[in-house]
């Protein structure tokens, strides 16, 4: 009997393991950025969509889950990063020295996404083998999510602005 | 007996170039066959998202199902072979044409092996020159740039869509990825070219001459003429050569 019963239990788990599966395949791994105290943390965490609103994971505790309602998101913002290795080309050359000349010419890409919401608001770094269908899933949800490009560009043309703005302001003042 | 040699051998020439054609007419199918899927994932993003947008908007659709990457000792290559379709002022696309792809760049990881999905979409008919004479080189430098193509709309995408006359989308079992053939590291190629032997196999000419020969002078086999079937299914336009953008789509739901 015993014998059976472990069978039955095999063959079960056995059923019950692709839907399982299944499930997961609207669960997107990220990063959230976190603040504790002066500092900033990346806390690794899983987003789903629920019928109704976003839901933040934490993949490890102490971690709040977090629910964003889709009618209470005021913006959502893409963003991305492509900055050279300097740390790791800086190491390799002490290693390799001109051998690893090549790893300064290579770019990490990093995406991001901001939701800003009424009462919630979160920072969510991005994996690349799930952004894109992350993104297209929130949209066809009618969450209106705007592509702003690089980051360091657009940092640099806002500062740009900033400065043209407050020289126009000073040689008003003149 | 030297006759019965000599015919020996011209039999065993032509039996084995006659078992290569088979062989090659079979990877075309089956290459056209996988393409044909591949497109059906891309439809099913659904047709109020961005990428079939461009998918609409596109000048030529290539696929190359089963892309290899191979990473050897900081060297990162990409190599396979797809199947291009054209489409035509009058709104009709071209006979299903065979291409290969070739990429090369340097990566970190000392061994490693992927594979994946590419829908490489030719904006304007500059590009389709560049496909057309073969040999096409894409680079970081000058405006024979590479682009993955946006999934969300906004400054990011329209500046994209200003510097890369070709996009492409990558898949990894249906689902979108980020991965590289995108011409924005300093040591990327990207090589798209003609696949000649399989055209030969297929249409009897070398690539070239097949993309200026008329439709009627060449034999389509069934399965390959299927993935001009799938663009024509999936992309409809109306009789009177509407774009289909400007057409009221349902719009369907990620799966």
């Amino acid at each position: 009997m015993k014998a059976i019963n472990l069978f039955l239990i095999l063959i079960l788990s056995l059923i019950c393991q692709p839907l399982g599966r299944a499930q997961d395949q609207s669960v997107y791994k990220v990063q959230m950025l976190v603040g504790s105290g002066k500092n900033i943390e990346a806390k690794s965490a899983v987003i789903s969509l629920e019928s109704d609103r976003i839901k933040i994971r934490g993949s490890k505790k102490p971690f709040e889950t977090k629910y964003i309602s889709f009618t209470e998101i005021e913006s959502a913002d893409y963003t991305f990063s492509d900055r050279p290795r300097y740390t790791v080309a800086t190491l390799g050359a002490l290693a390799f020295g001109v051998a690893a000349l090549p790893v300064f010419f290579m770019k990490t890409k990093k995406n991001w996404l901001t939701i800003n919401a009424d009462k919630n608001s979160a920072i969510l770094q991005l994996q690349s083998d799930n952004y894109r269908m992350l993104l297209l899933a929130m949209q066809s949800k009618g969450i209106k999510i705007s592509d702003s490009g690089n980051r360091d560009e657009l940092e640099k043309v806002q500062k740009d602005t900033k400065e043209n703005s407050e020289k126009e302001k000073r040689q008003k003042k003149n | 007996m030297k006759i019965f040699t000599s015919l020996l051998f011209v039999f065993l020439f032509v039996t084995s170039n006659w078992s290569q054609n088979q062989k090659d007419l079979t990877t075309a199918g089956a290459r056209a066959q996988k393409s044909v899927e591949i497109i059906r994932q891309f439809a099913a993003l659904g047709t109020g998202s961005l990428p079939f947008e461009y998918l609409q908007k596109a000048k030529a659709v290539a696929v190359f199902p089963g892309l290899t990457r191979v990473n050897i000792l900081l060297n990162e290559l990409t190599l396979g072979n797809g199947i291009v379709a054209v489409r035509s002022a009058d709104d009709k696309w071209s006979v299903p044409v065979f291409l290969a792809l070739k990429a090369q760049d340097i990566n970190l990881k000392m061994a490693g092996k992927k594979s994946f999905d590419a829908v490489v979409l030719f904006m304007d008919d500059e590009s389709i020159e560049w496909m057309k004479k073969g040999d096409v080189g894409f680079t970081s430098n000058g405006k024979r740039k590479i682009a993955l193509g946006p999934v969300i709309g906004g400054k990011g995408a329209d500046d994209l869509m200003k510097t890369a006359k070709v996009i492409y989308y990558a898949f990894d079992q249906g689902k979108l990825i980020d991965t590289g053939l995108s011409t924005d590291s300093f040591f990327k190629a990207v090589g798209i070219l003609h696949d000649n032997n399989m055209n030969k196999a297929v249409f009897g000419m070398k690539t070239k001459p097949l993309f200026a020969a008329p439709e009627s002078s060449l034999k389509i086999p069934a399965e390959i003429e299927k993935y001009r079937t799938v663009l024509i299914e999936v992309l409809p336009r109306t009789s009177s050569g509407q774009n289909a953008d400007q057409m009221d789509y349902n719009k369907q739901p990620i799966k």
